[in-house]
């Protein structure tokens, strides 16, 4: 749950980035550690990373500045998509006030999308909280890759796998060139702190 | 689309979920092409082929079998450690040392369970948190430390005069459930949940992406063990896929060969390229023998670049 301290007008809030384990949730902080430097707090901290697994989670602190007259922090994490990791994704999860969902556009990794998803479902459950209620972003990453010959899944079959019922914002992206990835985080902002603002009424008009 | 093209095209796919890190899906795709040319007698290189494939499929099993087997939890830097203990502890502020504790069960909760313990301790001061300290040990402690460990934790604490005996008594109960809570879901072929863990022979990979790396033709490589270690010995690159560089050693350089370990790594090794020479730090990701084809006997090495040196 977000830190709103209506005194000194600050509020930061937690943002986490879920998926199956290789669709680029990493690549997408990375992307945002490099590109948005004037946002950006503090070093990414990657814990830990093997043969580029995520193993515990990656960490960035941004800070957007004043909104109607609040200072907003965020927390971005990561979680390790691999299946065996649950335990780890449930803990990064506690407290978390919006989350970004990547999906991996190849073909093969359609179930693990699903998969993922479901698991989401779950580990949001047992959190108290609803996937339904949660402000929630999809983002379908790798479409770099429309370019090659490869096997992907059209942005059209993603919609009906993942958010036929969800029906929340989607954004087709590549977390490498970037593309997509900044409308990504910025939706998730928006509706998180519209969430927020419900809850705490934090924004001075 | 012909035969030769369709092999071709399907070993890209399986090239690019191994560059993409989907080992089991790039592992698929090399046996159905692996069974693509077995049924075909009349493919050119058939044997030379099929013994590249075989050693690829070697490589991506072992790799495979890595990431499912969790191994110890790695040790954290401070700054990761810090950062756990601020993010993660979710304790009550109103409560004295309640931050410690929720610190400490954090660490715990990441496999840092010798630190965990450590911090958890320095606690047993406090009246007000003692026994939730203690337990906690003994909680997280079943997941990493033997019975029998665990056991002898609780008997240095009958020792200690800062417990009780009430407490004592208290924590051997705590200690008793702890213990056949684990014995049960042993017996019930439970599966205990890994701790997060790092895949044990793939190696990390901190400073270059594929990307930044230019075409080596050769490489000059100390050799790190064996009568001969420490000479520089220069060896073509057969095959090149980013990071992954692979070595054909004739069944003749047998000291070569046994002085390279598989998940050994190598410093100081020179990398001649077209355009430049640089020297970095690899690490030996497999080592097989050649079973079949002209280059039978012989050994195919594959080294992953895991570091470059600047300037």
């Amino acid at each position: 749950m977000a830190t709103v301290n209506l005194k000194n007008r600050e509020i930061e809030c937690k943002i986490v980035y879920y998926g199956p384990g290789r669709c680029g949730k990493t690549t997408n902080l990375d992307y945002i550690h490099r590109t948005f430097k004037k946002q950006v707090r503090g070093e990414m901290i990657s814990i830990d990373t093997d043969g580029d697994r995520t193993l515990f989670f990656d960490f960035l602190p941004i800070g957007l500045g004043q909104i109607k007259g609040c200072d907003i922090k965020v927390q971005l994490y990561t979680v390790p998509g691999q299946v065996q990791y649950r335990s780890t994704r449930q803990l990064v999860l506690k407290g978390v006030d919006g989350i970004v969902f990547v999906a991996d556009s190849l073909k093969v990794r359609r179930e693990k999308n699903m998969e993922s998803l479901k698991d989401l479902h779950e580990n949001l459950k047992k959190a108290g909280l609803n996937i339904l209620r949660i402000p929630l972003v999809m983002q379908y990453n790798k479409r770099d890759l429309e370019k090659t010959e490869m096997p992907l899944m059209s942005v059209e079959q993603m919609e009906r796998d993942l958010n036929r019922q969800l029906r929340v914002p989607s954004f087709p992206a590549s977390a490498v060139t970037g593309q997509g990835v900044g409308a990504t985080l910025t939706q998730t902002l928006k509706k998180t702190l519209t969430y927020l603002h419900k809850e705490f009424q934090w924004a001075q008009e | 689309m012909n035969l030769a093209e369709k092999i071709k095209r399907k070993i890209e796919e399986a090239e690019l979920y191994r560059n993409q890190g989907l080992v089991n899906e790039a592992l698929d795709i090399y046996r159905a092409v692996d069974d693509m040319i077995r049924k075909n007698s009349r493919i050119r290189n058939r044997d030379s082929l099929l013994s590249k494939i075989s050693a690829r499929i070697d490589i991506l099993g072992k790799n495979t079998q890595n990431l499912k087997a969790p191994g110890q939890a790695p040790e954290l830097s401070d700054q990761a450690r810090d950062l756990i203990r601020e993010m993660f502890s979710f304790d009550d502020p109103h409560v004295k040392g309640s931050s410690s504790m929720g610190g400490a069960v954090s660490l715990a909760e990441f496999g840092q369970y010798e630190q965990a313990r450590h911090e958890l301790e320095s606690l047993f001061d406090y009246d007000d948190l003692r026994m939730e300290a203690a337990g906690n040990i003994l909680q997280y402690g079943i997941r990493h430390l033997p019975p029998k460990e665990l056991t002898l934790v609780y008997q240095q604490w009958q020792a200690d005069e800062r417990f009780s005996a009430d407490e004592i008594k208290h924590l051997g109960e705590i200690l008793e459930q702890v213990l056949n809570d684990a014995g049960r879901k042993a017996n019930a072929g439970e599966p205990a949940e890994p701790e997060p863990a790092p895949a044990a022979s793939e190696a990390r990979d901190e400073e270059i992406d594929d990307e930044d790396i230019l075409d080596i033709s050769a490489i000059g490589l100390p050799l790190p063990t064996g009568s001969r270690a420490g000479e520089k010995v220069e060896l073509d690159v057969n095959f090149q896929n980013g990071l992954q560089i692979n070595l054909v050693l004739s069944k003749e350089q047998k000291e070569i060969i046994n002085s390279l370990e598989t998940e050994g790594r190598i410093a100081g090794v020179i990398f001649y390229s077209p355009v430049a020479i640089f020297s970095g730090t690899v690490y030996v990701s497999a080592k097989k023998e050649i079973g079949s084809g002209p280059k039978q006997g012989d050994y195919t090495v594959d080294l992953r670049i895991l570091h470059i040196e600047s300037g």
